[in-house]
């Protein structure tokens, strides 16, 4: 009986310490006239020095800490956010030279967090680091084509003359690729090691990790969180009204959606939840907060291999896209949240068009005809064959894992069993699939994953013959279904170089209408960004615009 | 014994690089290289940038070369930097030990402290009702997905908490993840803050390791009791206490001693998946994190280290053997 006891009151004991801490917890705060904000995020991010970060989350949070030239707002204008007018051809702030280009910028005056003045000595160090071979910047798209740039009012102006050597059509969004780096700070690692600068404390260590932005980075937590604090006065923004922005990093998504409905945190970024889990959080909110449905710039699709015989005939892609009932998939996997698609640009993108598009509606008839015509004849199991009687078998490939992607595998399946294609499916690791299949073009007839779409985006090298990957070029070009027509070759090319706005959409409209009539590709539909707010937060809504995140406007937010 | 000892640090020598190589290996030769997959992922990355980044980072030399001044720079302590995190692999590796060992220590010894008392109790009275509770424990403890029960447990303690109704209880709601509060200042208020943030995941770990050495105490117990000594001991007119912590707790725990040395070198590993779901930045999740993401400087590291861990924590749990059991020499 002792022993009995005693063993209890161990166990009791042990259970009492881990269970009965006397801790108070974070109670619940009025949301009008708060000055916090806690995010939470699903990645954290990797680096906040501009010109390395590479994850998505530092762009989110570097559009706190650091003033674009030009930014997007929601509704995707453009506006002057830096600099005092965004340059133009009308009033020769945008000149061109034959092939050559130059942009003039003025900078409105503003200050480092340590208070020195941000300068035209600034965008020329970081320009010109950018340039330096030894530095281990991974993109030098816009820096590659800049010939030089000029303080026209010398190093401490505000006066920036951009000489470009081609034309490009964008210029006029940014005045270099990775705009100003306090030179004071930098410098001195540049000079000891150009091919270590990505290893000095500037971006990691919040005491010298400094920007010219409405908010200062004040703590770091690595893994955990990372918060910034408002700058008071700030010679564009004023003085925000939230005072302090923390992102806590949570890698589960269902932990994250844990999180919000525990009201531990006050906003989901649109690089948090997955799509699934935002129309779960939405069911249960019941007015705790509010979920934002945006549509996106992520294009869905599945590239056909043009050498593929089988495929290569246009009207069996046509068959194909007739007898995939897409309409009622996405009413089915996402109640009607992100649309079918029509074309390769989403429809948000100024250089897309409704206009004279080729669409096709699900009509398994239709698909039946087209393929009787190619030369397709039912066989003894139902699948067609062709007059050299192959098959009509495609496989299908996507990353394995991707439940929403093997969902529409399913249905594209069924559904083209009922036409007479047979689909197999076979799936890959993400790893696999973009590291060796799709980029070496080694599908045989079908893949299926996403294009991240910018509003600058276009055919060029996407659609392009030139942007065939292959051995010689290094398997470099985006142009996977291996599609060549000469008239997108023109249209692709001009619009890249087109800088008139207007011409330049025509253009790609024109482009638009051309995919969708040859379908290199059968477009899927367009996902939504999803984020998730308490309602009181005013100011905050799902974007997601590669650069542009929902903190495009923190400055602007407060509680109500 | 020293003799012993002496041999099988010699022969961990050879089957530490034996690790290194084939671990070298594996990651360098995984499909899908890093820097190529960044032209894959971003149009504006040239061939030319994928040249200029790995003659950089000296990706173009053949493995041989890479293995050996890979080889030669961790020997002298020195184990790169992550390009995932933008950090010395020194640095990375210090701070997300710290944090899982203050994980995976508290569940460990929350197991041992529940386990140890239960499985005892359990044999002494095989066939009670608590034996069966037990028993029932383990086998949930066993069968239960981690990430499932982690997830229930933020739900009930996090979001649900129907207890806060109750006056007085609402300190029993927890935080649903994370680390810390940020913000709390250091010293006691951060140890204290700390604190809350543990109770979750360690439960969930310890709940794991508390079903499999509850049943080892089981089962040992119940082999040791039977024994000649124990009778003997008892009919010597020795008190039952006695009996039972002198004569037949001492030979039960050997078996369990031996499992739990060899658990320690997997309490540096973290819990990869209890780490994830509870947002905790453990070096399990590094592990996972930095292979997943391509970045095998951290990853050949994590691995490196572990699998030295691993082998020495294994020498001691035989020379811990040796010590504790007198029939077992080695020489």
């Amino acid at each position: 009986m002792r022993a009995r006891r005693q063993w209890s009151s161990l166990l009791l004991a042990a259970l009492l310490t881990f269970t009965v801490v006397p801790l108070q917890t974070a109670q619940a705060q009025p949301a009008a006239g708060r000055d916090q904000v806690v995010i939470g995020m699903s990645q954290e991010p990797d680096f906040l020095n501009p010109m390395f970060a590479e994850m998505a989350a530092a762009v989110a949070v570097l559009d706190t800490i650091f003033v674009s030239d030009i930014e997007r707002d929601n509704t995707w204008k453009l506006f002057a956010q830096g600099v005092e007018a965004i340059p133009n051809l009308k009033d020769g702030t945008w000149k061109l030279d034959g092939d050559r280009m130059t942009l003039v910028w003025k900078i409105k005056p503003r200050n480092w967090s340590d208070g020195r003045p941000v300068t035209c000595a600034d965008f020329v160090f970081t320009h010109n680091a950018a340039r330096n071979e030894q530095v281990p910047v991974i993109v030098r798209d816009l820096t590659n084509r800049i010939s030089n740039i000029v303080c026209t009012k010398g190093a401490s102006g505000t006066d920036i003359t951009v000489n470009w050597k081609e034309r490009y059509a964008y210029a006029n969004l940014t005045i270099t690729e990775y705009g100003a780096l306090p030179r004071h700070v930098l410098e001195k690692y540049y000079r000891a090691n150009p091919s270590k600068l990505n290893e000095s404390p500037y971006g990691n260590d919040p005491a010298i990790t400094i920007g010219d932005g409405a908010y200062k980075l004040v703590e770091w937590r690595k893994g955990a969180s990372m918060t910034v604090e408002a700058v008071s006065n700030h010679k564009l923004f004023g003085t925000p009204r939230i005072k302090r922005i923390t992102w806590r990093f949570i890698p589960d998504t269902n932990a994250l959606v844990a999180n919000m409905l525990s009201g531990a945190i006050d906003a989901i970024g649109t690089i948090g939840v997955t799509f699934d889990q935002a129309v779960q959080l939405d069911r249960q909110a019941a007015g705790r907060f509010k979920v934002f449905f945006e549509e996106g710039l992520i294009w869905e699709h599945i590239d056909f291999n043009l050498d593929n015989p089988l495929v290569a005939d246009v009207r069996v892609r046509r068959a194909i896209a007739h007898g995939i009932n897409r309409e009622q998939m996405v009413q089915q996997l996402f109640g009607g949240k992100q649309p079918v698609s029509h074309s390769y640009l989403p429809t948000k993108h100024p250089g897309y068009t409704s206009q004279g598009l080729t669409t096709y509606p699900y009509d398994p008839a239709r698909a039946r005809a087209l393929l009787q015509e190619a030369g397709f004849t039912p066989g003894p199991d139902g699948v067609l064959r062709n007059a050299q009687g192959q098959r009509l078998s495609l496989e299908l490939n996507t990353t394995a894992g991707n439940r929403v992607r093997e969902q529409v595998e399913q249905i594209i399946q069924q559904n083209l069993r009922e036409v007479g294609i047979e689909i197999r499916i076979q799936n890959y690791p993400a790893r696999v699939y973009f590291g060796e299949i799709t980029n070496r073009r080694k599908f045989p007839a079908m893949a299926m994953y996403a294009w991240v779409m910018s509003p600058t985006s276009d055919c060029d090298q996407l659609y392009t013959s030139d942007g065939i990957p292959n051995e010689g070029n290094g398997w470099a070009g985006q142009n996977y279904p291996g599609y060549k027509n000469a008239e997108m070759d023109r249209l692709c090319k001009a619009a890249s170089r087109e800088v008139d706005e207007a011409k330049r959409n025509q253009l790609l409209n024109q482009s638009v209408q051309l995919f969708s009539r040859d379908i290199p590709a059968l477009p899927l539909y367009i996902r939504a960004s999803v984020a998730a707010a308490k309602p009181g937060l005013q100011g905050f809504t799902a974007v997601q615009l590669s650069g542009t995140y929902e903190t495009w406007n923190v400055h602007r937010w407060f509680w109500q | 014994m020293q003799r012993y000892i002496l041999r099988r640090l010699l022969q961990m020598i050879p089957i530490a690089l034996g690790i290194s190589i084939l671990m070298f290996a594996l990651l360098t030769l995984a499909p899908g290289d890093p820097v190529d997959l960044l032209i894959a992922s971003d149009p504006r990355v040239k061939p030319q940038d994928v040249a200029r980044l790995k003659r950089i980072y000296g990706l173009d030399q053949p493995i041989h070369i890479r293995y050996v001044k890979w080889l030669g720079r961790t020997v002298r302590g020195d184990l790169g930097f992550s390009r995932t995190y933008k950090e010395p692999v020194t640095h990375l590796m210090r701070d997300r030990i710290g944090n899982s060992l203050w994980l995976t220590v508290t569940a460990f010894f929350l197991a041992l402290l529940v386990a140890v008392p239960v499985g005892i109790y359990s044999a002494l009275r095989q066939y009670s009702f608590l034996d069966y509770l037990a028993t029932t424990f383990t086998f949930f403890g066993v069968s239960i997905p981690v990430f499932w029960f982690g997830i229930m447990m933020i739900y009930l303690f996090a979001v649900w908490h129907p207890w806060t109704a109750i006056g007085g209880l609402s300190r029993l709601v927890l935080p649903p993840g994370g680390i810390s509060t940020p913000g709390v200042p250091n010293g006691l208020p951060f140890y204290l803050d700390r604190l809350r943030y543990m109770i979750l995941p360690s439960v969930v770990l310890a709940l794991l390791s508390m079903a499999t050495y509850t049943r080892y105490t089981r089962s040992s117990m119940l082999e040791v009791i039977r024994q000649d000594y124990v009778r003997t001991a008892r009919s010597k007119g020795l008190a039952e206490r006695t009996v039972i912590n002198k004569h037949a707790l001492r030979n039960a725990l050997i078996p369990l001693v031996t499992i739990v040395a060899l658990s320690i070198s997997g309490l540096f590993a973290g819990a990869p998946i209890t780490e994830t779901v509870f947002a905790w930045p453990g070096v399990g999740r590094l592990l996972v994190d930095s292979v997943i993401g391509g970045d095998y400087v951290a990853a050949q590291a994590v691995l490196m280290f572990l699998a030295v861990l691993v082998l020495v924590f294994n020498l001691v749990a035989d020379v811990g053997y040796a010590l504790l059991d007198p029939r077992i020499r080695y020489d």
